[in-house]
């Protein structure tokens, strides 16, 4: 009847299909660049003002407050199996939504946005760390590097289970 | 769902939950024409509606009852079964609209012997109905040419049969012309010209219905809004009409009333979200304005301020509801309960109109409704038990709601036969949830309090109605979400009264911040009792007992928690080191405190739930932001409670608690009762006892002729209460922990029998060793126990006192008869002659008599006035040769220097013996010396 306000409640689907060309923002950890579809990151920000939440799990870094929304900040590091340093004011994160929940991951860098062609997309080689198999989708073959798009649904559910 | 489809969900269940409670309402009073057209009305609606959107199974249903009700508006009797079928009826419509709302389409299955019932039913009626109607059958009416693409159902007649019973008639060719031409003829068969015969000329296609069409015509004419046969246009004024107009009158009234717009609750939501951003952004401004002094700013401020307050006000309005909502089905379901209980149950509710959050009306509706059956069920007698306690035939159940503050304390009482404490008693024990020991110990309040136990039942035989021990956990459970606190009241014979008290919104709620390590966390004011300093230089100790701390807070044993070691923030060495702030939580009738490194201030919070990740930790209940911006974790008293077991633990800590008392408060004294051999029953006083433990005889050692355990990683020798040395290295074994300073010592025990707190008054002294007298305990005689005789640490150079004085005097001022006779074979036995004293006055005759050498005063004793006694004495005759010594059972530093002022030399334990004689020796070997 009503439909929500717009951006943080709706979770548009995963693929435009204009031309098989897809937007993904891209991100650094550990020097690795992966990308998110676009239409499910809601913002980019600075980290500011973090708080912890004793007793979580290693993936949760804490809370903050973006423009009066609760936002529980993930470290991708963790959630990639690296090491999460200490986290400062001023660390990037990447805004989504998952089930109503506003959720942030904190990353290294964010890179740019980048344009990739779907069907170009490589299936997973067979050799990749088994811990990430379950949310990378594919590999995208750039000029200069490797992109991998994560499945932003499934990265949160295996850690939601890390949790369990 | 397409949208239509939605309201019309929302709209029919909303019309079928008004049925529900009118239909009981009409039931009591089938007179009232008003509500049965309401129900009519409404019925009709869900048919009419049902129809055009295409749901046949509801139509079908929806039909079938409107026929039945519309029987009742032709003044067919009301019974009961005909009502219970309607409600049957609407429950299975009920039901197909929770199923559409859910998946979109109507459920697969059939309604075919509900609808067989109502039709039989209706054809019951038709005959009670014809019989009643003896005049000839008059129907008037004009048709319409239709098709009807189905076979008929009873209270509907064939149109063919219609048009032609109308053929059949010779109207009035002059009055047939005037119907025509009147303003109503659209409304194509509004009004007739004058009464017709009707001939009804049936087709042949079924027997059956031949006969009962015959007799609902008059019926069906109605239903197709045929006038009644005995009016024409003249007399507009019939009774009929009259409803009508009664009707739509209701119906302007609840316009008038109640302008209302349906909002979702979303949009709802979302505006409370960014209200609550607008405070926390005006309290922002607020502050930079403060620091600027820029002067122009103030006044806009100001207003925005207000309106910002308002607005909030506002928001906070439009997600209230009268409590009426959650009770709405209450009458339905004491109705039903009526039926099948078969008892008479009043209902009465007071305060409907009282506002509650939507949210916590959803958490209370299902609460209400099993408590109701509870009442109905466990606590209303049947009728017959009912008449014979000279009560009214009826049994009442009382619903009432009212608003204290930002709470809503709701009542549900019944004037039955009140809880069968017994009954809970023995489940409770049965159930293994207490010990017949501990339930002597526990108020009737207390008792009650088991019914809220998961899986608790005291029905002997499960009804369908209740007694399946699934129900008042629930409630508990549902209430305690609610952030609420329930209560359980009750009186043999005069009934049971549940009390609740929940908070009116969850969205706002007040919390104390405060500090753990450089973090803060709001704890919700409501489950906050007090707050309090301990910790050394204030009045209050934290103690441990076996490395756990609790905290003595006006006479009650409380156990304490760490919260920053319980949010592993930082591993404080000890608690007892430092000054501490700590935070007394109640969380139903259970209380424990949280010690905090700060208390920063307590603020109006607006709560949020924490995201999908967090809801599993079990320590916060939800996460809100603050004035200043930041954001912070709420804790939840309850789940910190379980997470660090505070509430395992109450019930030892209350019983420590209990014999603190007992012993203090002069003549009662708690004993544990045991048997061991051939012996009598037995008592040593509970509060000699460390612990209680089961050992297995086969983790016992022998050693140097010594039956020995390890024991918490020590060695701890085992005595046989009849003296023996040895135990048995088979079987379990009951043992008594005693300890000493360092020492501990294990007495075994065949049997422990009970926990008693009885007067205790040694009647009878023993010559037998180790037992001090005997007492009459709870009606038996009992050995009261000398545990010095058993244990082997009991006095230590005794030998060496008695050897270099020449008997010293001793007078014990102890008010408890207990201590007296526990003290007195303990010093004799250390060399000195003992005298003893109950209270000052005594003492004082005492001291004249003997010029005792030393003097020992409980000083805990409330007859004995220990204080001013000691100032008496060491102020008087003997001032320079009494010593004074004071027993407690805990010293404070307040305690040891108004001690010190009153003239004691020294201050020992109240349970230290070896401390007492090794105080006495020093007195007595520098008496000596100067001497």
């Amino acid at each position: 009847m009503y439909k929500s306000s717009k951006g943080f409640t709706s979770e548009p689907d995963e693929s435009s299909k204009q031309d098989n060309i897809e937007q993904l923002v891209t991100v650094y950890i550990e020097g690795q660049l992966l990308g998110f579809p676009i239409a499910r990151v809601r913002d980019v920000f600075a980290l500011q003002h973090l708080t912890s939440v004793p007793c979580a799990t290693t993936a949760v870094a804490g809370l903050v407050n973006l423009r009066g929304r609760v936002v529980t900040m993930l470290s991708l590091r963790v959630m990639l199996g690296y090491a999460q340093g200490p986290i400062a004011d001023g660390d990037m994160a990447i805004g989504i939504e998952c089930k109503n929940d506003a959720i942030g991951l904190i990353v290294d860098q964010v890179g740019e946005v980048i344009d990739v062609d779907v069907k170009a997309r490589e299936n997973n080689p067979a050799n990749l760390d088994a811990r990430w198999a379950p949310f990378c989708i594919g590999i995208h073959k750039l000029e200069d590097s490797l992109l991998v798009e994560l499945d932003l649904n499934r990265l949160l559910e295996s850690s939601a289970k890390q949790v369990a | 769902m397409d949208d239509i489809l939605r309201d019309f969900v929302i709209e029919t269940s909303e019309a079928i939950d008004i049925v529900d409670a009118e239909l009981v309402r009409f039931e009591q009073e089938p007179n009232n024409a008003a509500v049965l057209a309401q129900i009519f009305r409404l019925v009709h609606t869900v048919k009419g509606t049902c129809g055009f959107l295409g749901l046949p199974r509801l139509e079908a249903l929806a039909h079938a009852a409107e026929t039945v009700i519309g029987q009742f508006r032709d003044g067919v009797k009301v019974t009961t079964e005909a009502v219970s079928l309607i409600l049957q009826t609407v429950d299975r419509i009920k039901l197909i609209i929770f199923e559409l709302e859910t998946h979109g389409v109507e459920p697969e299955g059939a309604d075919a012997e509900l609808i067989d019932s109502l039709e039989n039913m209706a054809r019951n009626h038709a005959s009670q109905k014809i019989a009643l109607v003896s005049s000839p059958e008059h129907t008037t009416g004009s048709i319409v040419y239709q098709v009807l693409e189905r076979e008929l159902r009873p209270g509907e007649v064939s149109l063919d049969d219609l048009e032609a019973a109308f053929r059949d008639t010779s109207p009035d060719p002059v009055r047939m012309q005037a119907l025509f031409q009147s303003p109503d003829q659209h409304l194509s068969i509004r009004k007739t010209v004058q009464p017709v015969q009707i001939r009804p000329v049936l087709s042949a296609e079924t027997e059956a219905l031949k006969a009962d069409l015959k007799e609902n015509i008059k019926l069906s004419a109605k239903n197709l809004d045929i006038c009644d046969p005995t009016q024409d246009l003249v007399q507009e004024d019939t009774p009929k009409r009259r409803i009508g107009e009664e009707e739509s009158g209701i119906q302007s009234e609840t316009l008038a009333s109640k302008q209302t717009l349906r909002v979702d609750i979303n949009t709802i939501d979302h505006l409370m979200t960014m209200v609550s951003e607008l405070v926390l952004t005006r309290n922002q401004l607020l502050e930079i304005a403060r620091k600027s002094h820029e002067e122009q700013f103030k006044i806009p401020l100001q207003r925005l301020s207000s309106i910002t307050a308002e607005l909030q006000a506002t928001v906070m309005k439009t997600r209230m509801q009268p409590i009426a909502a959650a009770w709405s089905k209450l009458p339905r379901v004491v109705r039903d309960l009526c039926v099948e209980l078969n008892k008479q149950i009043e209902l009465e509710t007071f305060g409907a109109d009282t506002e509650i959050d939507r949210h916590v009306l959803d958490l209370i509706r299902d609460p209400l409704v099993h408590m109701i059956r509870n009442a109905a069920d466990h606590g209303l007698e049947t009728t017959e038990e009912r008449i014979a306690a000279g009560k009214p035939r009826a049994g009442k159940i009382r619903v009432s709601a009212l608003q204290e503050g930002g709470y809503i304390v709701l009542e549900v009482s019944d004037d039955g036969r009140g809880l069968n404490l017994e009954a809970v008693t023995k489940r409770a024990v049965s159930m293994g949830l207490t010990t017949q020991e501990q339930v002597k110990k526990l108020s009737e309040a207390e008792l009650a309090r088991f019914i809220f136990m998961p899986g608790f039942s005291t029905a002997s035989q499960v009804t369908s109605v209740s007694g399946r021990g699934v129900g008042m956990d629930v409630v508990l459970t549902n209430i305690e979400q609610a952030g609420g606190v329930i209560d359980v009241r009750t009186s043999k014979g005069k009934g049971t009264v549940v009390y609740i008290k929940i908070p009116v919104t969850l969205a706002i709620a007040n919390a104390l911040i405060v500090q753990v390590g450089s973090q803060r966390f709001a704890v919700p004011q409501m489950s906050v009792v007090e707050l309090v300093r301990a910790g050394p230089g204030t009045d209050i100790a934290i103690e441990m007992v076996n490395e756990s701390p609790v905290m003595r807070l006006r006479n009650e044993l409380l156990p304490i928690a760490n919260l920053s070691s319980i949010l592993k923030i930082q591993d404080q060495a000890s608690v007892l080191l430092t000054k501490m702030f700590v935070v007394i939580c109640q969380v139903s009738e259970r209380r424990f405190g949280l010690i905090v490194d700060g208390i920063v201030q307590t603020e109006e919070i607006v709560v949020k739930p924490t995201s999908a990740i967090l809801t599993s930790l079990p320590l916060y209940s939800g996460v809100t932001i603050l004035g200043d911006g930041s954001v912070v974790m709420i804790l939840d008293p309850a789940g910190i409670g379980r997470t660090v077991g505070v509430f395992a633990e109450r019930r030892h800590d209350k019983k420590t608690n209990d014999t603190l008392k007992a012993g203090q408060s002069d003549a009662k004294t708690s004993l544990l009762i045991f048997r061991h051999g051939a012996h009598n029953y037995r008592a040593v006083p509970l509060e000699l006892i460390t612990r209680l433990e089961e050992i297995e005889g086969s983790s016992i050692e022998v050693s140097g002729g010594q039956s020995i355990i390890q024991y918490r990683g020590r060695l701890m020798p085992l005595i046989a209460a009849n003296g023996n040395d040895f135990v048995a290295r088979e079987g379990n074994h009951n043992v008594l922990v005693f300890s000493c300073g360092s020492r501990i010592a294990g007495l075994v025990v065949d049997q422990i029998v009970d926990i008693v707190e009885d007067e205790l008054d040694i009647s009878a002294g023993s010559q037998m060793p180790g037992v001090l007298g005997s007492a009459i305990i709870g009606g038996r005689a009992t050995d009261i126990v000398d545990v010095a005789h058993y244990l082997p640490f009991e006095m230590d150079g005794s030998d060496k006192v008695s050897a270099v004085l020449d008997q010293p005097s001793v007078l014990i001022v102890d008010g408890s008869g207990f201590f007296r006779a526990m003290l007195a074979p303990v010093i004799k036995a250390a060399g000195y002659r003992v005298t003893i004293a109950s209270c000052s006055a005594s003492a004082m005759r005492e001291m004249l008599k003997f010029k005792s050498d030393v003097v020992v005063i409980d000083i805990e004793t409330p007859s004995v006035e220990g204080f001013s006694l000691a100032s008496e004495l060491s102020l008087g005759e003997f001032a320079n040769s009494v010593h004074l010594i004071g027993l407690a059972s805990r010293a404070t530093n307040q305690m040891i220097s108004k001690a010190r002022i009153s003239g004691f030399s020294d201050l020992v334990g109240k349970f230290d013996r070896q401390g007492l004689i090794a105080s006495l020796n020093d007195i007595f070997n520098l008496k000596n010396q100067a001497a």
